[in-house]
């Protein structure tokens, strides 16, 4: 198998940060606009790390970043709860990158976008880029689906629930898109 | 380094662009209206106003103009009804002036057209 069936999705949230959330979404549901800004910062990063992940387009990404939020606070009465607001928004992301990877064509190679601010201690930006110019090779959905796998740690079945696809799908596209990142990444070593 | 550790690396964490949040927000106050669920509330709240302020205003207007109407209605009726009554009696006296001569004439069965045809 590759990948574990079971590993933890690190993006879950805690019962403490579900609760924060929902104190901000009570208060965001008033329109209370710092508690709105408050939930944009929270989960900022990762709606935004989604999204550049899967254009590579520092414009676009934000773009759609911004697009995810603003859908939010009109969405702000339907959202239940803190933990129902984190799988909202990377469902909302996803569907968002998968319409804009379809209507785009690539307008500049890989090589020429410049990489965002990473945290400090990353990794070798040969090798990412690499790894991207790779998964920019796969299909839209099926880029989602490693990109969730790996991003997020989610397990195929809640991949399959955000991108409202069949868990055999997800499984598949995961060994198939594994398969061609692991030929390709063999077969051109990180310069 | 396993391929597994080179896409997690490679799909590190990002941050946004400085003034993000900011820049939603500014966003939001531009675009969004209030809140759908406060909107709905406030619309609530001034319709239930208005429609107090309209029944305040227009309800002795519209009870004036309901006993008036019930009044018209009333005198009709009894414009009807004396009618009936006048049409009735005239009905009477008409068969009372007509009956005789209908009796008088009756037994020769054609009386009228017998006279009529002897010169």
């Amino acid at each position: 198998m590759v990948y574990a069936m079971n590993a933890p999705a690190s993006l879950l949230t805690s019962p403490a940060i579900a609760d924060r959330d929902q104190r901000l979404l009570d208060s965001a549901r008033v329109g209370d606009l710092d508690a709105f800004e408050a939930l944009v910062r929270r989960h900022q990063r990762r709606v935004y790390s989604l999204a550049w992940h899967g254009i590579r387009d520092q414009m676009l990404a934000e773009e759609i970043a911004q697009d995810v939020f603003m859908q939010l606070h009109a969405a702000l009465p339907r959202i239940e709860s803190g933990a129902h607001l984190g799988a909202w928004l990377r469902r909302t992301t996803s569907h968002r990158i998968i319409d804009s990877l379809r209507v785009r064509k690539p307008v500049r190679s890989l090589d020429q976008i410049a990489e965002p601010q990473v945290a400090a201690g990353a990794s070798d930006p040969f090798a990412d880029r690499l790894v991207h110019r790779a998964l920019a090779r796969l299909a839209p959905r099926a880029r989602l689906v490693v990109m969730l796998r790996y991003m997020d740690d989610l397990p195929p079945t809640e991949i399959a629930e955000t991108l409202d696809m069949s868990l055999n799908t997800v499984k598949s596209h995961l060994r198939r898109g594994l398969l061609v990142l692991r030929a390709r990444l063999q077969r051109e070593p990180a310069r | 380094m396993n391929p597994d550790a080179r896409l997690r690396n490679a799909l590190a964490p990002v941050d946004p662009p400085e003034g993000f949040a900011h820049r939603v927000r500014a966003r939001v106050a531009r675009e969004a209206g209030p809140m759908p669920a406060a909107a709905s509330r406030r619309t609530s709240r001034w319709l239930a106003i208005a429609a107090m302020v309209t029944a305040v205003l227009l309800g002795p207007l519209a009870f004036r103009e309901y006993e008036s109407r019930r009044e018209a209605l009333a005198a009709r009726a009894q414009v009807v009804l004396a009618l009936q009554i006048a049409s009735r009696e005239l009905n009477a006296a008409h068969r009372r002036v007509v009956r005789p001569v209908v009796t008088t004439l009756a037994p020769d069965g054609d009386g009228v057209s017998g006279k009529a045809g002897r010169p």
